[in-house]
C-alpha cells in the first residue's frame, strides 16, 4: 500500500481497506458457549416460574400455620396462668340463693 | 424443519427447539453485532441479549415478514441502545476520571488486537480508523451499510429490516460509501501532510 511510502492512500487503497477490514470482523469466530447460555437462561427463567407457584402457596400456608400455632400456645400459656386465680366450672354455677349466710350462723 | 415450524413447536411449549433456531442464526447476530461494536466481547453480550429477548417476545412475532428480518430488527435495536448506554458511561467516566480507562479495555477487546495475531501497527491503526468513520456515519446510512457489507444481505431484504424502499436503500448505501471514503481521505491527508 502506498502509506507505506508515506504517500496517503487513494479512493481505490481506501475502499480496498475498508473491505479488508469489514472481510476480517465479519470472520471473527462466535463464541462456542452461545447457544449453552441463551439456553441456559431460558431454561433456568422457565424453572423460576415453575417453582414459584408451590413457593408462594407454601409460604402463605406457613404464614397461616404459625399464627395459629401463635394463638394456640397464646390461649394454652393463658389457661396455665390464670387457670388457679378463676374457681372450676363446678363452683361458678353454684347459685348464691341456697348458700346459707354467714351472718346468720355468726349471730347463732 | 422451517423457521415457522420451529416457532409454531417453541410456541407449544417445546423450549429446548430454540436451540435450533440460536444455533441457525448466531452468526448472523454476531456479524451484524461486530459491524456496530466492533469488539468480540461486546458483541457477543449483544447476541445473548437478543436472542433472549427474541425467545421471549416470540408470542409478538405475527409472521407478517421473515424471522430473521425480525430477528434482524431487534438486533439492531439491542445494538443501538448499547452504543447509547456505552456513550453514557463513557462521558460518566471521563467526568470521573480524565486519564481515559476505557480505551484500555477497548484496545484489549478490538479484534485487531489480540495477542499474537499478525497485525502490524499500521493495519491497527488503520482498521480503527475504519471503524470509527463507520461508527460517525449516521443512524440510517450506518445500518444500511453493516447489513449490506457485514451481512451481505441483499438492498431488498435490507429494505425489509429498515421499512424503507429499495430505491432509499440504494442511496443510503451510496452515500455510506461517499461519507467513509471522504472521512478517511481527509484522515489520510492530515495524517501525511
Amino acid at each position: 500500500m502506498s502509506m507505506k511510502n508515506n504517500i496517503p492512500p487513494d479512493d481505490r487503497e481506501i475502499m480496498n481497506m475498508v473491505s479488508e477490514v469489514i472481510g476480517h470482523e465479519k470472520h471473527q469466530p462466535v463464541s462456542p458457549f452461545l447457544t449453552g447460555k441463551v439456553m441456559n437462561h431460558i431454561r433456568s427463567e422457565d424453572e423460576k416460574t415453575i417453582i414459584a407457584m408451590p413457593v408462594r402457596i407454601l409460604r402463605i400456608m406457613a404464614v397461616a400455620a404459625g399464627f395459629m400455632l401463635i394463638v394456640f400456645l397464646g390461649v394454652n400459656l393463658g389457661h396455665l396462668i390464670t387457670g388457679d386465680r378463676f374457681p372450676a366450672a363446678e363452683v361458678m354455677s353454684i347459685n348464691d340463693a341456697y348458700l346459707e349466710r354467714i351472718d346468720l350462723m355468726i349471730n347463732d | 424443519m422451517t423457521d415457522r415450524e420451529l416457532i409454531e413447536d417453541i410456541l407449544r411449549g417445546n423450549t429446548n427447539t430454540y436451540e435450533q433456531l440460536v444455533e441457525r442464526y448466531k452468526e448472523r447476530v454476531f456479524r451484524v453485532s461486530m459491524g456496530f461494536v466492533h469488539n468480540n466481547a461486546d458483541a457477543d453480550d449483544i447476541s445473548q441479549e437478543v436472542f433472549i429477548n427474541a425467545f421471549y417476545s416470540l408470542r409478538s412475532f405475527k409472521g407478517r415478514s421473515e424471522f430473521s428480518t425480525w430477528l434482524h430488527r431487534i438486533t439492531i435495536n439491542a445494538c443501538l441502545n448499547f452504543i447509547r448506554k456505552q456513550r453514557k458511561l463513557s462521558f460518566f467516566r471521563n467526568l470521573s476520571s480524565p486519564g481515559n480507562i476505557s480505551k484500555t479495555a477497548e484496545y484489549h477487546e478490538n479484534p485487531y488486537n489480540v495477542p499474537g495475531a499478525d497485525k502490524s501497527l499500521i493495519d491497527r491503526q488503520n482498521a480503527e480508523q475504519v471503524q470509527k468513520a463507520i461508527d460517525k456515519l449516521p443512524e440510517k446510512q450506518r445500518i444500511a451499510f453493516i447489513l449490506g457489507n457485514y451481512e451481505d444481505m441483499p438492498q431488498k431484504e435490507i429494505a425489509s429490516v429498515m421499512h424503507t424502499t429499495v430505491g432509499a436503500v440504494e442511496q443510503l448505501l451510496l452515500r455510506a460509501k461517499n461519507n467513509l471514503r471522504k472521512q478517511l481521505a481527509e484522515y489520510y491527508k492530515n495524517f501525511y501532510s
